[in-house]
């Protein structure tokens, strides 16, 4: 089992990524900055790969298997 | 009538229904291996059957549509949602996967109303989940009649018919190792569709650059969030949304009961934001192309004008193949959780045999799809579009209710039962009523059965003190 300051740091960074992905900074903002796209969409998915990551590394600290 | 696009529509069914008879061959005794294919899936298989079913007619068809309405932000307020999704493999899959494997739970409500000592519970969450899975059925056998219609001519309630007594016939016979087979497969047609009518559109209107700047010289509100539809509260509440409401479809749930182990859904989770960052894009980019090459097409019809305007024909029957698929694949899951729960929940197949009893009820349930499809193309049944509006809504307020049953010491199904029923009341009468807020209902719903459940557990601890 992994320990409890392993899982705060892991249930803060899925609350970090959460709260990245609403990105107000560029609310307003946006034109076909990057391959046609705006800068906020890659962002997005930057922030969608990066959940990938976390899953990695969570599969790995805080899910052990049975 | 288009004859290679029927021959392409016949192969496509045969090689479905091949799949279902082969999954029938090679079956093993026993109802578990009927329902769950032995809990057996390793990750290729629960990988593509997750996301198959996950994926409906709307990843084809319904995205580029909002995308071409309403611009980028639809890409964020899907994909977003979609990638913290997996979060609940873990806080629910993994739970269920244990305790199935342990008790050997099938359905959904079986777990909560198992682990909870409470059979009321568990009718309640399996009403509750036929309830807001019939119309999203209805409307996969509606539109895979749209799409065979356009191809060859028929009506749509034909192509509704040839749609779900095909979906019948395979899951029928093969259970759900022909569901997860037949996934797998409509998974791999759907994916490479997609990306094939990404590369050939792209390559058409002269590069990803060229095809945004058309776009944007044509509508640049669809690059921008603000003043929009896409306010901040309504892409937090998309986001909270599908964490709670995508694992309450009891066609993903059971799926995470035939997990072969672990490995096979940590693996699944992992893959998830992966795939989806790329393949989320491209019906999204496909929309907001759109607007820049002119395109003036009715509901749920960019994809296709796009399609027929900038593809080889090849392609255009390869993509409706490809959206035939993903509706498909989401329908034969709905259909055979539906008729497992009517099995198990309600213990009908208890003076027969399971399987049999299996068999039967997704043959009945088929034809009442088919009822319900006539219906609702000849009049646009009401019922039928309210239940879908609020079908996430009402899957949604089931989920706090199952970590509660899963985590909590108390376990109180009463509380869990008054949790359930304060949310769908707020679903309903928001749907009803509808109330000035800037957040979806769907997430107040959630807010409220949780706030239930957790005023319960510490009224309840202070009381045992």
């Amino acid at each position: 089992m992994a320990g409890l300051s392993v899982k705060m740091v892991f249930s803060a960074g899925f609350l970090l990524l959460m709260a990245l992905s609403i990105d107000i900074w560029e609310w307003n903002e946006g034109g076909p900055d990057i391959a046609g796209m705006p800068y906020w969409v890659i962002w997005s998915m930057a922030i969608v790969i990066a959940t990938g990551i976390y899953y990695i590394l969570f599969s790995k600290y805080i899910w052990r298997d049975e | 009538m288009d004859t290679i696009a029927v021959f392409f529509i016949v192969l496509y069914i045969i090689l479905l229904i091949a799949l279902g008879i082969y999954a029938d061959r090679i079956k093993r005794k026993g109802s578990d291996d009927y329902f769950l294919a032995s809990r057996g899936f390793r990750t290729a298989i629960l990988f593509f059957t997750m996301t198959a079913t996950n994926f409906s007619a709307f990843f084809f068809l319904g995205f580029p549509d909002s995308a071409y309405r309403l611009g980028f932000g639809q890409y964020g307020i899907m994909a977003l949602g979609t990638a913290f999704m997996p979060i609940m493999f873990y806080i629910l899959g993994r739970k269920a996967w244990r305790l199935g494997k342990e008790k050997g739970y099938v359905t959904p409500a079986e777990l909560i109303g198992g682990e909870a000592g409470s059979k009321p519970l568990q009718i309640l969450t399996m009403l509750m989940m036929v309830i807001f899975t019939i119309p999203y059925l209805t409307v996969q056998a509606v539109g895979g009649g749209y799409i065979i219609a356009s191809l060859t001519g028929i009506s749509a309630f034909g192509g509704a018919l040839v749609i779900t007594l095909s979906i019948a016939f395979y899951v029928s016979v093969g259970g759900m190792r022909a569901s997860g087979w037949t996934d797998m497969v409509q998974g791999i047609l759907m994916f490479s569709a997609m990306v094939l009518a990404g590369i050939f559109i792209a390559s058409a209107l002269g590069g990803f650059q060229a095809a945004g700047d058309s776009a944007y010289s044509e509508a640049p509100q669809l690059f921008v969030r603000g003043g929009g539809y896409f306010t901040v509260s309504i892409w937090f509440s998309f986001m909270v949304l599908w964490i709670f409401a995508d694992p309450m479809f009891p066609q993903l749930f059971s799926r995470f009961y035939t997990a072969k182990d672990e490995k096979a859904l940590k693996s699944t989770m992992v893959l998830y934001p992966f795939v989806i960052s790329f393949l989320f894009l491209i019906p999204v980019l496909i929309g907001v192309w759109a607007r820049g090459a002119g395109i003036e097409a009715g509901t749920n019809q960019v994809m296709i004008a796009m399609i027929e305007r900038y593809t080889p024909k090849w392609l255009y029957y390869l993509v409706m193949l490809g959206a035939l698929s993903a509706l498909m694949s989401t329908a034969d899951s709905q259909l055979f959780s539906i008729s497992t729960m009517f099995v198990r929940d309600l213990n009908i197949g208890k003076k027969m045999d399971e399987v049999k009893a299996g068999m039967l009820i997704t043959w009945i349930m088929a034809l009442f799809t088919i009822i319900t499809a006539y219906l609702f193309l000849k009049s646009g049944s009401d019922i039928m579009s309210f239940l879908l509006k609020n079908s996430f809504s009402g899957l949604a307020v089931l989920a706090p209710a199952f970590i509660y049953i899963l985590y909590s010491k108390e376990r109180s199904a009463p509380l869990a039962i008054l949790s359930i029923l304060a949310g769908e009341s707020f679903v309903v009468l928001s749907a009803l009523h509808p109330i000035n807020t800037p957040f979806l209902p769907g997430v107040i719903a959630i807010g409220i059965s949780g706030t239930i459940l957790l005023a319960g557990e510490i009224i309840m601890r202070k009381m045992k003190r």
